[in-house]
């Protein structure tokens, strides 16, 4: 399938389109063209509450030591936690 | 004991010339419909169904060649000038990837050569002017007009688009309401929205015609107002209008998601949108779209 790109001034994809946008995204790319690709499925950013779990193993340690102390999984405290912080 | 009447009638010509009483109907044969006199308009008016009339007239995918061949319900419809009343009174199935012939189960194209690849197809009904049999076809063009000889009149019924295979997309119609079976890849991934308004075409909705597109949007980074290609150009705010379609409150790490959102396409499947922060990203499935189907045409 043919996707329709649209490049900034330094020539990085900056949109992908499923039909040609006139004057700003007429290059035609095949779906897996690997810097495409890489455009329409950019790396999921890590949650913020997840990122200061793996980063920090003090953090991990006392979300442990909460859910031991409350009885609930530690799962079940970091949903908790991210509803929380939304 | 029962009684027969008949009324002063006469072919579709002869009718259009004779200029009746006042308040006398005389039927018109040829197109089976009264027409009401006045004493001094040759023609008269016809009592008929309402500017515009479409019923039934279905369309599916067919349950056996789903990814070839259309089915079409029975209904009726009046044709794209309202001269007449055109009925379909069985089931139709038509091949969208073979060259039009008469009948059931036969060839539905009315493009020479072969179906097109994430091609968009409108499907029309079609009247025989010798006698007046009624059939279906496909056209890339909203007004038909390669449908074949002999067939003045026609009737847009709905539309239909094939996949970058061309092999024909799977959709459920509810009346005027299209729903695609599998949401098809987005239409719009662009990561440089800013505040300036963009537009945006449009590749799952009928090409040709105006439409209301059924849309899932999303956004990170900003505040984005998806529009029309006629409205005003408004920048999105969470405080005053137009407000917003979808987008991120400032310190929320969320995005959120309008689900269904509809926004009006113009004949070029366009719409717009604009952000309050620059870049933002916007990206935009279409689910469905609603065909009035040449009412109001």
């Amino acid at each position: 399938m043919t996707r329709y790109v649209e490049r900034d001034g330094q020539g990085r994809i900056t949109g992908a389109y499923a039909v040609r946008q006139p004057g700003r995204a007429e290059e035609a790319l095949a779906d897996d063209d690997v810097e495409l690709a890489a455009f329409e499925t950019p790396a999921v950013p890590l949650n913020p509450v997840d990122a200061r779990l793996a980063a920090d193993p003090a953090v991990a340690g006392l979300v442990r030591a909460l859910a031991k102390r409350f009885a609930v999984s530690p799962a079940t405290l970091i949903d908790e936690i991210k509803a929380e912080t939304r | 004991m029962t009684k027969e009447v008949q009324l002063r009638r006469g072919t579709t010509a002869q009718v259009f010339a004779f200029t009746g009483q006042v308040g006398e109907l005389t039927p018109d044969t040829g197109l089976k419909r009264l027409v009401l006199h006045d004493g001094v308009t040759a023609g008269g008016k016809a009592i008929d169904a309402a500017r515009g009339w479409i019923d039934g007239l279905g369309l599916a995918n067919n349950a056996t060649a789903p990814t070839t061949d259309i089915d079409i319900g029975r209904g009726q419809a009046r044709d794209s000038t309202n001269a007449t009343i055109m009925e379909l009174t069985a089931k139709l199935t038509k091949m969208a990837n073979v060259a039009w012939a008469a009948g059931n189960n036969n060839g539905g194209l009315f493009n020479t050569g072969f179906i097109g690849v994430a091609a968009r197809y409108h499907v029309f009904l079609i009247e025989k002017d010798s006698d007046g049999s009624i059939d279906v076809g496909f056209d890339t063009s909203q007004l038909a007009p390669n449908r074949p000889a002999g067939y003045t009149r026609y009737r847009r019924i709905g539309s239909i688009q094939t996949d970058g295979s061309g092999v024909v997309m799977g959709f459920v119609q509810h009346g005027d309401l299209f729903l695609w079976t599998s949401v098809p890849a987005l239409d719009v991934n662009d990561a440089a929205l800013g505040t300036t308004r963009k537009t945006y075409s449009l590749a799952h909705v009928p090409a040709g015609v105006e439409a209301v597109a059924l849309l899932n949007v999303y956004t990170a980074g900003a505040l984005v107002f998806v529009s029309h290609v006629e409205a005003a150009d408004q920048s999105p705010s969470i405080t005053a209008a137009p407000l917003l379609t979808a987008g991120n409150v400032a310190g929320v790490s969320r995005a959120t998601m309008a689900a269904h959102f509809m926004v009006k396409t113009n004949t070029s499947g366009q719409i717009t949108a604009r952000a309050d922060a620059s870049p933002s990203t916007l990206r935009v499935a279409v689910v469905g779209w609603i065909d009035q189907r040449g009412r109001n045409a």
